[in-house]
């Protein structure tokens, strides 16, 4: 089960075995025939009762196993085994710890404890529930936290200086993402006034594993967003961030205000009025609004931005 | 009359004792009810149907199996 979930992570994916390839990769086995094709079954019948949504097992402690393997030498993952637990994913209580359940004597599930995040990634917690659909054929890599963060030799901007964002701080992780969902899914917009209101940058991130956010961690995907020329881009942009979390399709809409004037100064070309507009962007019902901000030039480059559920730097 | 007050006091103290005996944690599984009825419970919940959860609880029952037998 770690094999494959951690193969899966390798690709991109969440640590996540969808049940039809737990049976296909168990079926010749002659010690699990009876659970495989019971699980055919059951994987049939979940889809059709579930809107073809198909079921899946995450396995929490495959992170906590992958940095061991990677950190330790002779670390076996076998020797790591513990009492399995099941948590059915969907049920919650408001710590954000779920139920967990073991088999008893007569092979029927009998509540163990609640099972909180950081049980689940040190013991042998098997989450089983849903898929998440999410479309990512066009989601940019995540990038491990940048070493050495692009310096900042003022805390003022100069007109064409080159914009980077992607630095993000997530304030309660389960808020955003229950851990028995995995991953974080984030996507990043920025829209902007460029002959008219318009989607500057519309990123949506690989998969981005939950320690690189644990503990109110800024994580930093080092994402170049322009260079800000005040005579093309004005003086003003938007910042708004999405935890992706699939669903039907909906839109949502960015309200860019309305600016005078501004004549040339000494160290800034003149900036043209802007009599304000909406923009209308695509959205999954189960998205996550983690908010937005309005950044100016005129703000200090290391400015924090609260949006609500996360806080953002410019870079 | 100081006697009083205290024995009074120590009677109000395990009658509250004795009540909250009776209520259930926070978080606390009803182990009562069937599976279905004790996920129904959980207060934060996407899980849709019974019908569904036993589907679930079917599959995790087989997991765990496999988990135990590896």
């Amino acid at each position: 089960m770690y094999e494959s979930a951690e193969q899966l992570s390798n690709e991109g994916g969440d640590y996540v075995v969808y049940l039809d390839n737990v049976t296909r990769k168990f079926k010749s086995s002659a010690k699990f025939a009876k659970s495989t094709s019971k699980l055919e079954v059951l994987s049939a019948k979940v889809q059709s009762l579930n809107n073809g949504k198909k079921p899946m097992v995450f396995f929490p402690k495959a992170e906590t196993l992958e940095d061991n393997l990677k950190t330790k030498k002779g670390f076996s993952v076998a020797k790591e085994l513990l009492e399995p637990i099941a948590v059915l994913k969907g049920a919650y209580y408001d710590d954000y710890s779920a139920p967990g359940y073991t088999l008893n004597s007569s092979g029927n599930l009998v509540y163990n404890r609640n099972i909180t995040e950081e049980f689940a990634w040190e013991n042998d917690v098997y989450v089983i529930g849903e898929e998440e659909l999410i479309d990512c054929s066009e989601c940019i890599q995540a990038v491990d936290p940048v070493p050495n963060p692009i310096p900042i030799n003022s805390d003022l901007r100069i007109d064409g200086r080159t914009e980077n964002g992607g630095k993000i701080q997530i304030l309660d992780l389960n808020d955003v993402e229950h851990w028995f969902s995995g991953k974080l899914e984030l996507r990043m917009i920025v829209t902007g006034v460029k002959s008219g209101a318009t989607v500057l940058r519309d990123i949506p991130f690989q998969k981005t594993k939950r320690k690189h956010f644990k503990d109110k961690k800024w994580f930093d995907y080092g994402t170049f967003l322009f260079n800000w020329n005040l005579s093309v881009l004005g003086d003003y942009n938007i910042e708004k961030w999405i935890e992706r979390d699939g669903g039907p399709k909906g839109t949502f809409s960015i309200t860019m205000p309305s600016t005078a004037y501004k004549p040339a100064t000494s160290t800034t070309p003149e900036i043209n009025a802007f009599p304000g507009a909406t923009l209308t962007l695509n959205i999954q019902k189960d998205d996550d609004d983690l908010g937005s901000s309005l950044i100016q030039f005129t703000d200090n480059i290391s400015q924090e931005y609260p949006l609500g559920r996360a806080n953002i730097l410019r870079q | 009359m100081k006697y009083i007050f205290t024995v009074a006091l120590l009677l109000v103290f395990i009658g509250c004792n004795k009540e909250t005996t009776t209520i259930l944690e926070p978080n606390a599984v009803d182990l009562s009810l069937s599976f279905e009825e004790q996920m129904l419970q959980v207060p934060n919940n996407t899980l849709e149907s019974k019908e569904i959860i036993t589907a679930y609880s079917e599959i995790m029952k087989e997991v765990l199996h496999m988990a135990q037998d590896q």
